[in-house]
């Protein structure tokens, strides 16, 4: 189905690795949908308990597959429902950008953001940009097929 | 069914004490928010309604506002807990008859439950005999479909029904009348058709009574000169049931004369409300101009092109977010709002179009225009007249009890809840059936747990390596919430041809209580071992379905629910097929979840049962006493000297007769708190530190700048109140001399200092309500501000009848209360009103010495000036300024206008989404007295039903260690943000070398479940159960498949 569409309508639908933490980014994006605030159907969200779960290595597994883009949210920094889980996500992700330029992959395609529970509209807007961003730089020509 | 749950006739003896049972009379939303309450508080309650399922008017609207959400996908879940719930007995179709007084303070009740010809228990709720059933007739206006459906004989109001049982007609069944036809009998599998139809009387003793009947809308025959009799004029409650997909209608919106798509509506406010005829109501209704605006929303997500108009005088949007709601309908949606009551409703005889007469407010001419439909939105009459007639108690001209008889009912252990109460909404609803709860609790605190079950759950299927996972899906239309836009048909097609799924189906609402039992009886039939349902959030739905894997035997981390309404259907209603094709993505990379799903425990974690109240204002004040009196420790931080907040700022010396009995409450509440044992006062103090997790939070407390207090506490109130803005000067250019905000008007009050003005001018909406013409920063309305000028506007004139007032508003918003509306009608008598445009605010000009103020006056539009020599402004309220300070240290969510956000606007009003801490009173939004103080014992209420077993469950989503693979390295202790790794020293023999090695451990009662760890581990030695990485990696695969690449598990991984 999905290739179908591309085809047809000549136009670059991109999919992206959502990663999202279950007390404020994922209830973030619950808000953007309970508002009905509009965004493009790129994202495919995995919920995890904190951003701090996330590994680099599932983002380089993302774009090792395929992904277009990944994008990894969390609380705002102070706000982590764990207490400081999202600094060491910060400071793990600081090292990403490094890591994909490394196997030649834009390091445009991964973003990093932060959307409370409250901000269900800055959820749409934040999808809607990096959407865009990641249909400029056209599809992820690296796809490992075994990886 | 209903009856094998309870225990049928009473056989109490005797006692001298309270018995810990209450009885619930009606079970819609405030009737269940309180039941359930009840019983985790410790209490035994028999619920009952005089209708055949339980829900009340929440179950029949299509959406609920602001969020538009869908009312039976939020309602379900509860009405379904209150169903399973073991502690409650619930009794449809039955009515209190008596109620005896007895010596000891309890209440012996006497209950009539009638028969509908049906065996209850043995009902399967399989429809057959409804299908069978061939007596056709249109319902009557009072049952589900509000008068537009037609019924069988045989019926259940709805398919997901509570109980889900059906029952007969007696006046309509023709073998009832007639003796012949029974097919039904013929037909029903379960033998459960025996046309009895007697009554059953049951008499119980119970300790407390709750009144929560709720309201009836007026049906709109009853307005003739609307022509309320044409089948195109609808009241609120029939326009929900045809705006349903699950209506009578589907969710088409036409004219029931013609069938055809309606495609301009009219709605028509303030229909036999705010009203002095005979047989309506004096008092606003407090919810029409909200559901009004929801509906003429909807009706623009149907069909954009639809004309949707709503009449009004004003428009009362003055809660959390409303007035942008108001906004959105306006500037979004396009709906227009029309200023001004309709005089009459005429069918042209001609065209048969409805004709409607309005007085166009610009011109000041009448104009007639034809419409499709006409919504009334008629008076919500309480039902408080059966309860009045047992009681034997005279109601009020409003059709309520006065407060002096609310309180001795009260005394007497008959406590009231929801609309029986005064005029509201869903969430104050709630509010009402927690303080309600809280307030029996407190009398009944010495037989808690005297009559409680545990819940009991069928032995767990033994899930072993090597067993195939055998997946079942049910993926939901949620009405046409996601119907409309996602394909869930071709979904539930396409996702069983995927590997280990079993089964898959779709259906219309996922979370009912009927679709609880097809989900049981497919992990029966298809000996399931994992499931899925694609619906809605996780985040509200899954405690539901994860006790419905339990009663049918599975461990609840066998599921997984997968979100395609909030993050797919809400958000990408213009692009189906890229909907479509997302959802069935997301479903794909959870059935890679779930085949590695194992079962996991949860851990009972001991808890302090002490309660931490941050703020000493009237919300605050009755949340302590009602804890202490409960049997709580409580420690009550205020970070003034005194104690009282808002009720401080209240002049005693003039006060009006509705709110004298809440304050000499509270000012006998403030003498006596300093005497209970039970609370800890931390005055000059504020919160400096917070750390732990619910059940355990530890506080640090600074005490006037200086001392220290450490405190542990099970669970956190948050009572800080709001303080109106003192930035006048903005307004009036400049700092103009005697330009006051109403809270320092009221000082001058009660220092006397006001009555030595002679003109005073009350500005409303001062900085606030923005249209988007203001530079405000607050967009919506306080909500409190009208009623103060009103009551200041008295107070003045009761000290000196020679004072000249004037109040300039726009729009008086007077709901919530009864006594409002003739409060303003006595302010008239002596008051200048006048109307300003929300894009026009009055300019105040000054030279020094006199104010004078100018004004386009909206009504009769002439150019006003007013002479003041006071002007005092109705500027917003606000969150107490470290409003984000604090939140931060609680890690809970504010909203953009300053205020804490509670877990669910409609649902959940005075919970945090962060287990263990609560809301209460104006920290929410600015509350009158009565609300505040209905706030504060809801947060006890709430807090202590978590505390009272002394215990908590915590989730069973820790992490776990490898020891071969762990290097010793440490980096996930030193990431732990709870301290819940160690690392212990383990022999190792290698080559017959005996070494010690460091490996991580992690201490299960100390770990929450964060995953941070494992984000961190070098060697993946450390993973999260139910998050584990293998997990997370099977998505990513599904996600982005490799042709060939077996996905397939044939057995578990260990
Ligand atoms: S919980 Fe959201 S980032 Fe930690």
């Amino acid at each position: 189905m999905n290739e179908t569409i591309e085809q047809e309508s000549g136009n670059f639908q991109p999919r992206i690795l959502t990663f999202a933490c279950n007390w404020c980014s994922y209830a973030g994006a619950d808000l953007a949908g309970v508002s009905r605030f509009q965004y493009p159907p790129s994202i495919r969200i995995i919920r995890v308990m904190c951003s701090g779960r996330i590994h680099p290595e599932m983002i380089l597994e993302g774009f090792a597959r395929g992904a277009d883009g990944v994008l990894v949210t969390g609380c705002h920094i102070g706000d982590c429902h764990y207490i400081k889980g999202n600094q060491y996500t910060k400071a793990r992700m600081e090292l990403v950008p490094d890591l994909l330029e490394g196997i030649g992959i834009d390091s445009k395609r991964f973003k990093l953001d932060w959307v409370s529970a409250s901000e269900g509209k800055r959820f749409s807007e934040v999808i809607t940009s990096f959407t865009a961003r990641v249909k400029e730089l056209g599809p992820n020509q690296l796809k490992l097929s075994n990886y | 069914m209903v009856e094998a749950r309870s225990k049928s006739i009473d056989s109490t003896k005797p006692s001298s004490k309270l018995v810990g049972e209450v009885l619930v009379v009606g079970v819609g939303v405030a009737g269940i928010q309180a039941s359930l309450d009840l019983t985790r508080l410790g209490y035994h309650v028999t619920a009952i309604d005089k209708s055949m399922t339980i829900g009340g008017i929440m179950a029949q609207l299509d959406k609920t506002f602001p969020t538009n959400d869908c009312s039976l996908c939020i309602l379900a879940p509860k009405m379904v807990e209150v169903y399973r719930d073991p502690n409650i007995t619930l009794y449809q179709n039955t009515e209190l008859k008596e109620i005896e007084f007895l010596a000891n303070g309890n209440l012996k009740v006497t209950l009539e439950k009638k028969r509908l010809g049906i065996d209850e228990e043995a009902c399967k709720n399989c429809s057959e005999c409804y299908n069978a059933c061939p007596v056709r007739f249109q319902e009557d206006i009072s049952w589900f479909d509000a008068g537009l459906n037609m019924r069988h004989a045989a019926n259940i109001p709805f398919p997901s029904a509570v109980p889900p049982v059906y029952g007969i007609d007696p006046d309509k069944c023709l073998h009832v009348n007639f003796g012949i036809c029974g097919k039904c009998q013929d037909i029903c599998p379960a033998n459960c058709i025996d046309f009895d139809f007697t009554s059953q009387i049951i008499e119980i003793t119970v300790g407390s009574i709750l009144f929560a009947t709720g309201s009836t809308q007026m049906d709109p025959s009853m307005f003739p000169t609307l022509a309320g009799e044409h089948p195109d004029v609808l009241n609120g409650i029939q326009f929900e049931r045809l705006m349903c997909a699950s209506g009578p209608e589907g969710g088409e919106i036409i004219k029931l004369s013609t069938r055809q798509h309606a495609h301009r509506i009219a709605f028509l406010q303030c229909v036999g409300s705010r009203s002095k005829k005979e047989g309506e109501l004096e008092f606003c209704s407090s919810v029409c101009c909200m559901y009004a605006m929801k509906e003429a929303q909807i009706t623009k997500e149907h069909d954009p092109d639809v004309e949707c108009m709503i009449f009004n005088t004003e428009n009362r949007a003055c809660a959390k977010g409303f007035h942008e709601y108001y906004l959105r309908a306006k500037d979004d949606y396009g709906v227009k709002f029309m200023q001004g009551r309709v005089a009459s409703v005429k069918e042209d005889l001609g065209s048969q179009d409805l004709i409607i007469a309005y007085e166009d407010i610009r011109t000041g001419k009448v104009k007639e225009e034809p419409v499709d439909l006409v919504i009334l939105e008629t008076a919500l009459v309480p039902n408080t007249k059966p309860m009045a007639d047992i009681l034997g108690i005279e109601l009020n001209e409003h059709h309520y009890f006065d407060p002096g008889t609310v309180d001795s009912l009260q005394q007497k252990g008959i406590f009231l809840a929801g609309y029986n109460i005064k005029p509201m909404d869903i969430p104050l609803s709630v509010v009402s059936g927690s303080a309600a709860a809280a307030q029996i609790a407190r009398r009944l605190s010495k037989s808690r747990f005297d009559r409680i079950v545990e819940k009991e759950f069928p032995p767990e299927k033994n899930i072993r390596q090597g067993d195939e996972p055998r997946i079942g899906i049910m993926v939901c239309h949620c009405g046409i919430n996601i119907g409309r836009t996602v394909d869930v048909e071709w979904i539930a097609e396409e996702i069983q041809k995927e590997p280990n799924v079993v089964v898959a189906i779709h259906n219309y609402y996922s979370c009912s209580s009927d679709s609880q039992v097809t989900l049981k009886e497919m992990i029966r039939e298809h000996d399931l071992n994992r499931f899925i349902v694609a619906s809605c959030t996780p985040r509200t739905h899954e405690p539901l379905f994860r006790v419905t894997l339990q009663e049918a035997g599975l461990n609840p981390y066998l599921f997984e629910l997968v979100n395609i309404r909030e993050h797919v259907s809400w958000v990408h209603m213009q692009e189906p097929e890229l909907a479509t094709q997302k959802a069935l993505e997301l479903l794909k990379m959870n059935v890679a979840k779930v085949r590695g799903l194992q079962p996991q425990q949860r851990k009972k974690i001991d808890i302090k049962k002490t309660v931490l109240i941050i703020g000493g204002g009237p919300a605050g004040l009755h949340a302590a006493w009602n804890l202490a009196k409960q049997g709580f420790a409580v420690h009550l931080v205020e970070k003034e000297g005194t104690l009282g907040g808002a009720v401080n700022k209240i002049s005693r010396e003039f006060v009006l007769p509705r709110e004298r009995a809440i304050l000499e409450k509270l000012d006998a509440l403030l003498g006596e708190i300093r005497n209970e044992d039970n609370i800890s006062l931390h005055m000059n103090a504020h919160v400096d530190e917070v750390s732990g997790f619910v059940g355990n939070y530890n506080v640090t407390i600074v005490e006037s700048s200086s001392e220290e207090a450490e405190v542990e506490v099970g669970a956190i109130i948050v009572a800080t109140g709001a303080v109106q803005d003192p930035t006048t000067e903005n307004v009036a250019g400049g700092n103009v001399p005697r330009v006051y905000t109403q809270e320092e008007f009221e000082k001058l009050i009660e220092d006397r200092t006001a009555g030595s003005f002679k003109k005073v001018v009350f500005i409303q909406c001062t900085n606030q309500r923005d249209d988007g013409n203001m530079s405000s920063d607050f967009p919506n309305c306080s909500g409190i501000c009208c009623k103060i000028s009103l009551k200041q506007a008295m107070m003045l004139h009761e000290a000196d009848p020679s004072i000249q007032i004037t109040i300039l508003h726009r729009g008086m918003q007077l709901s919530g209360d009864i006594n409002a509306e003739s409060l303003f009608d006595d302010v008239q008598r002596f008051a200048a009103i006048a109307r300003y445009s929300p894009d026009n605010y009055p300019s105040i000009e000054h030279d020094g010495e006199n104010i004078a103020i100018s004004l386009d006056e909206v009504n009769t539009g002439m150019a006003l000036r007013v002479e003041a020599d006071a002007v005092v402004l109705a500027t917003p309220f606000r969150s107490i300024s470290n409003t984000k300070d604090l939140a931060m240290k609680l890690k809970v969510p504010v909203t953009h206008d300053g205020y804490f956000l509670e877990a669910h606007v409609k649902l959940r009003p005075v919970d945090f989404a962060t287990e263990g801490i609560f809301l209460a009173g104006s920290a929410q939004w600015p509350k009158t007295l009565d609300d505040a103080v209905m706030q504060g014992l809801a947060a006890a209420g709430r807090a202590a039903g978590l505390l009272a077993k002394g215990f908590v469950e915590v989730e069973g989503i820790t992490a776990r260690v490898d020891e071969e693979a762990c290097i010793g390295c440490g980096k996930c202790a030193e990431v732990c943000p709870y301290s819940a790794i160690e690392m212990i020293e383990r022999d190792l023999t290698i080559d017959m070398v005996h070494i010690t090695v460091p490996k991580a451990h992690v201490m299960d009662a100390m770990c929450k479940g964060c995953g941070t760890c494992v984000g961190e581990c070098p060697t993946h030695a450390i993973d999260q159960r139910h998050f584990k990485t293998s997990q997370i990696s099977d998505m990513i695969k599904a996600l982005f498949p490799v042709p060939g690449e077996d996905v397939a598990c044939r057995r578990l991984a260990p």
